[in-house]
């Protein structure tokens, strides 16, 4: 019986499973080790890409629900439990900015890592972190199931503020 | 002990380490190296997130082995889930505390992420989806700290109070279950969605089977 050692067990279980798959070179399909980690951006520089009309691709890595209540306008809706299988956004391919998010980047930066995983380029997570800290700029957001859209001017204006 | 009784047992036994390994195991797979979450470069609170999400998917496999070995107290797959398990005491006190550390770690994460104390996940707030989904695991992690509480308080003083408060646990149960599919990424990515149905479909199951026996008399 495992009695006292069950849940020792059931660890040391686990941690083995990701180890000899990580040996076996399972881990480069499977998981985003070893692979480089996607960089922060400010989110004023990519308000100035939008406004000198670089393809930028907001990634919303939140549920459905949560999209529909509030998304940056634009933003595609990939949640992070399909973001390592899921067909990729056409967008996504050759987009000069992509920026996945959430409510303060948890899950934002997970999409993020499968993203480059998956060879997408160009992914950044933004600073301040997530629709939080795009709604602390006072930025606009999209409400319902449709992605809508930014309109650059409009962000530049905001962006120089009151 | 036959060897056939035997067999019977390793098998429960292996089913419990595979319960519990595999949620860590889809942890991996979602988020890759732990090591990497050391890193310099890393996000402020992405490593204390990640740890707070695997405090929570081995808190709901631990707090449905224990409320199911309950639920079938005195039949054999009962007698054979609790042998494997050790000490029903020990594991409600291993679940009170990742009911505990699970919510604290996820405060820290985001107080990390915010460069201050934020203290505001901890409060009840219907506001939105997500903020809902978290007051509803909120509501679990209280529940089951009440009932495991209860557990041992009617363990040297058995009152009816401690005994109602104690059978929180299959409620407090459901609603962490809830609260994992509804905001979780790890309980809807195979081959542990797969396990987290068959969590809730089972202890539906005993439990109904035990509250129709005990109307039964």
């Amino acid at each position: 019986m495992l009695r006292q050692g069950t849940l020792a067990l059931a660890i040391v279980a686990g941690t083995a499973a990701g180890g000899a798959a990580l040996e076996t070179g399972e881990a480069d399909r499977a998981s985003p080790s070893a692979r480089p980690a996607p960089g922060r951006i400010e989110t004023a520089k990519v308000l100035e890409a939008l406004a000198r009309g670089r393809r930028v691709v907001f990634v919303d890595a939140r549920e459905p629900a949560e999209y529909r209540e509030g998304h940056i306008p634009g933003a595609i809706n990939l949640p992070l439990r399909r973001a390592h299988a899921a067909p990729l956004p056409p967008p996504l391919r050759g987009a000069d900015l992509v920026v996945p998010y959430c409510l303060k980047d948890f899950r934002g930066y997970e999409v993020a890592k499968a993203l480059v995983r998956r060879g997408v380029a160009n992914v950044r997570v933004m600073q301040p972190s997530g629709l939080k800290g795009w709604r602390s700029l006072g930025l606009p957001v999209a409400r319902g199931p449709a992605p809508g859209s930014l309109a650059p001017a409009g962000l530049a204006q905001r962006r120089e503020g009151p | 002990m036959t060897g056939r009784t035997r067999l019977a047992a390793a098998a429960v036994d292996l089913g419990v380490v595979a319960a519990l390994a595999l949620p860590l195991w889809a942890l991996w797979r979602q988020t890759g190296d732990p090591l990497a979450y050391l890193a310099a470069d890393m996000l402020p609170g992405q490593g204390t997130y990640v740890a707070s999400k695997g405090a929570g998917l081995v808190l709901i496999v631990l707090l449905w082995l224990q409320t199911v070995s309950a639920g079938l107290r005195g039949t054999p797959p009962g007698r054979a889930l609790a042998a494997a398990l050790g000490p029903h005491d020990r594991n409600g006190l291993l679940v009170a505390a990742l009911a505990l550390g699970h919510p604290l770690l996820f405060v820290a994460a985001v107080s990390l992420r915010s460069g201050e104390l934020v203290l505001t996940p901890l409060l009840p707030r219907l506001t939105d989806y997500y903020h809902a989904m978290l007051t509803l695991g909120l509501t679990a992690a209280v529940a089951i700290l009440v009932a495991a509480g209860a557990g041992l308080r009617r363990r040297r003083h058995p009152t009816r109070l401690a005994v109602v408060l104690h059978r929180l646990a299959p409620a407090a149960f459901a609603a962490a279950w809830l609260h994992g599919w509804a905001i979780g990424s790890e309980t809807r990515t195979p081959p542990f969605r797969e396990l987290y149905v068959l969590l809730a479909l089972s202890a539906a199951v005993v439990w109904a089977w035990r509250l129709a026996r005990s109307i039964r008399g």
